[in-house]
């Protein structure tokens, strides 16, 4: 019901209810499904199986249909957020959950209204045979499970095209992202789960599913932290989330032999989108001014129980919280390798090389973020120029991917210290990810939290020379 | 504070990328005022009102909204304000009552109340001739009444208007400047900026002028009138220019008479430096020496040129 009494609900349906697009995308989804049908069924009279062509052609309408619709969301929420709206929506007191919600919500319906339109072209499908009943269905739900996180990414890519807050390297890495996860996904359901280690084929789905609502939920919150990053943060569930759907790739999925978290062939992609995650929004969190927005910070004080406090506290918004969150992130690692290497013998070294090695890169994304900012605290230069910090940061990078280059290229490293090169650029850890031969990490989670380390201590050496500053009477 | 103050502004700043926006800008709004807000592009007027909206954050100094301060309480201060943007958001498809309604309802109105409030506002607006016309045809002065409408929705105390009579034609100015007059008779506080002084001479008890993010000048515009024009100047005009030599001397001869000038169309400017008290006699005298008046009156400084002596004084 609280869905249903959505402000944005009412507004975009009434909008696309009144608008011209909704007759032309109704009216045509419903001649193109009817053609398709007819043309198929009297184009090859007499054939047999004609279902599954029909059910084909059929899926192609329905996913355009949802492109149309995650396209139309896309240009409306841009058009808003130019417009500046999202402005009067807070002003009126609604949260970002609402808003972006709302616009969810909308996008949703619109789909569903379509995807009604299909339904019954889809079970004529069965009539003329070559399709099982299960697979309509299942067709049918992997539709209506994927089309959340479609329309959120086409609302996150609009609200992200539009902030200053993110550069355009981060808009590609999360475009990249997007196109990642939902074929993975797909391919989780649509093929038969295999059971892993004795581990049941439901426990796959179970797994694969918690990854992929964990993931819409980190989308829709990354949505919401987009709104308005001048006054509001939802930093706190992001990050809490993060942590959570980590945890839950290696305990679960991994183990599982999920999909969405890795079947052998799909190892080392499927960590990708995780080492990118923590990449893109450490690097958004870390270097960035240490204060924390308005709203959070009511919201912070405002809280009475000791037990949220003390979550608020370790996920806080602001670069103290990343720390805290990527040295979780590394912990969980840790604890990972521990359980998978001595706990649970030959099962648990089975697991470990399953996924487990992979996901050590996660580590080293950390590792990039951590070290270079450590350094670049020694240099007062660099103090409260966040953009200039990012800057030499992404140099550093590039600088490194181009020596490990260099190095393989001029055979210094080879073999079994190819792995070695991941330590000098994030790039070069996506090369080692996804070099299946070699994909080695030397140093386990342990490079990332020493990083983390040396960057707390860097921060604590420079809060102890703005003290001793102060004393003497010089500006900080 | 004193419970007579609907806004209070102390030593506030805000900073962008280095560039110093507001600079310690201090003020106080009594309750049930109208403050005509005016400066220069780029003093520093639309940052100061969106601190006050709650949508930017100051660097320093504080705000109070009702007794509320900003940083303190923001979602309450957010329930007590009206702010109209210099910017106007259009939604294709909607009509003006959509547009209202979809507002009431991102405000929580209570739906029992919800339609009557609407259409009480949108009478008050003159809108509700057009309540089923879509959002995107109407005229500019249209769009200005229904953003006025859409700030009113919450029913709030305090009004921040950002350039609401930007790009509007004489007669939308004229009525929105009569609904503003309205709102003020209601009781409600209203903190307005324009580039269009006449407009706020005429409707603002207090005028709050800013040039380079510091206050320059805040008072009532007779104050401000007064301040920089301490001497009274005078204007008389006679049917036709031939008495005009006579009336120069006489008017030379009287004391407290000073910088005589001949102005347009047969007048004869000057200043009196004697009590105003004493200016009926003069006319009279004038009558009874001959001279054929037919206007008489005190030359005033206008809003313009009040403006420009503050923010440009040796211009």
């Amino acid at each position: 019901m609280a869905v249903l009494s959505n402000a944005i609900l009412y507004k975009d349906t009434t909008q696309w209810l009144r608008g011209r697009f909704f007759a032309a995308l109704f009216f045509g989804l419903l001649g193109v499904s009817e053609f398709l049908c007819l043309s198929i069924v009297l184009g090859a009279e007499g054939q047999e199986g004609l279902g599954r062509y029909v059910f084909d052609a059929l899926n192609y309408c329905l996913g355009f249909y949802l492109l149309c619709v995650a396209v139309m969301g896309h240009n409306m929420a841009v058009k808003e957020f130019e417009n500046r709206t999202f402005e009067l929506y807070e002003l009126s007191g609604m949260s970002l959950e609402k808003m972006v919600g709302g616009k969810l919500a909308s996008l949703f319906y619109q789909f569903v209204f379509g995807f009604f339109c299909v339904v019954p072209f889809l079970f004529f499908c069965f009539y003329l045979g070559g399709t099982s009943f299960s697979s309509i269905a299942r067709t049918a739900a992997v539709f209506l499970l994927a089309a959340p996180y479609f329309l959120l990414s086409s609302l996150f890519s609009a609200l992200i095209s539009r902030t200053r807050a993110v550069s355009s390297f981060g808009r590609a890495a999360v475009f990249a992202l997007m196109v990642i996860v939902v074929p993975l996904f797909a391919e989780g359901l649509l093929i038969l789960p295999r059971g892993f280690l004795g581990f049941m084929p439901w426990w796959t789905w179970i797994s694969g599913l918690a990854g992929y609502l964990l993931v819409c939920l980190l989308l829709f919150y990354l949505c919401c932290s987009l709104v308005s990053p001048s006054t509001d943060s939802r930093e706190l569930p992001i990050k809490f989330i993060l942590t959570l759907l980590y945890a839950l790739m290696l305990l679960l999925g991994v183990p599982a032999g999920s999909s969405l978290f890795g079947t052998s062939s799909l190892l080392g992609p499927a960590s990708v989108p995780v080492f990118f995650l923590v990449l893109i929004l450490g690097f958004f969190s870390v270097y960035r001014p240490a204060g924390v927005p308005l709203m959070a910070r009511v919201r912070k004080r405002k809280r009475r129980s000791r037990i949220l406090r003390a979550v608020f506290w370790f996920f806080e918004p602001g670069p103290a919280g990343a720390v805290r969150t990527l040295f979780l992130i590394c912990a969980i690692t840790a604890l990972h390798d521990l359980w998978a290497g001595r706990l649970l013998g030959p099962v648990g070294i089975a697991v470990k090389a399953r996924g487990g090695t992979p996901f050590l890169g996660v580590s080293y994304a950390i590792f990039h973020l951590a070290f270079p900012g450590g350094l670049l605290m020694a240099v007062p230069l660099l103090e409260r120029r966040n953009n200039l910090v990012r800057a030499v940061c992404m140099v550093f990078w590039v600088m490194g991917a181009v020596l490990a280059g260099m190095l393989l290229s001029l055979h210094v490293i080879s073999g079994s210290e190819k792995g070695l090169v991941a330590f000098l650029s994030p790039f070069m850890s996506m090369y080692a990810l996804l070099d299946f031969t070699q994909r080695q990490f030397a140093g386990g989670p342990w490079p990332g939290m020493a990083a983390l380390v040396f960057l707390w201590l860097m921060a604590r050496m420079r809060e102890r020379r703005h003290g001793r500053m102060a004393k003497a009477g010089e500006p900080s | 504070m004193t419970a007579g103050e609907m806004l209070i502004v102390e030593g506030l700043s805000k900073r962008f990328d280095g560039v110093l926006a507001v600079d310690r800008l201090s003020f106080a709004l009594p309750r049930g005022s109208v403050c005509g807000f005016v400066g220069p592009n780029g003093a520093g007027k639309t940052t100061t009102m969106r601190i006050a909206a709650t949508l930017e954050e100051p660097d320093a100094g504080q705000v109070l909204v009702d007794g509320m301060n900003i940083l303190e309480e923001p979602y309450k201060v957010r329930r007590s304000i009206g702010f109209m943007p210099d910017h106007f958001g259009v939604y294709p498809d909607l009509t003006c009552q959509d547009y209202l309604e979809f507002y009431a309802r991102a405000y929580e109105v209570n739906p029992r109340v919800r339609p009557g409030r609407i259409s009480a506002i949108m009478e008050f607006t003159g809108l509700d001739r057009i309540a089923e016309k879509k959002v995107e045809t109407l005229s500019k002065g249209m769009k200005q009444r229904l953003n006025l409408s859409r700030a009113l929705v919450n029913d709030p105390v305090l009004l921040i208007l950002d350039e609401p009579a930007a790009g509007l034609d004489p007669h939308a100015r004229i009525e929105f400047r009569y609904m503003v007059k309205s709102l003020a008779e209601q009781g409600k506080t209203i903190f307005i900026s324009s580039h269009i002084l006449a407009d706020l001479g005429e409707i603002c008890d207090l005028i709050l002028i800013i040039d380079n993010g510091a206050r320059v000048s805040f008072g009532s515009f007779a104050q401000m009138q007064e301040s920089l024009s301490p001497e009274a100047r005078f204007t008389v005009r006679l049917v036709s220019g031939d008495g005009l030599e006579g009336l120069e001397r006489f008017l030379l001869e009287r004391p407290g008479v000073q910088k005589v000038a001949p102005g347009l169309n047969g007048s004869i400017s000057f200043t009196y430096t004697g009590e105003l008290s004493e200016i009926p006699a003069l006319l009279s005298e004038m009558l009874g020496q001959g001279f054929a008046v037919v206007e008489f009156r005190q030359e005033a400084m206008t809003m313009e040129s009040v403006f420009l002596k503050i923010t440009k004084p040796n211009g």
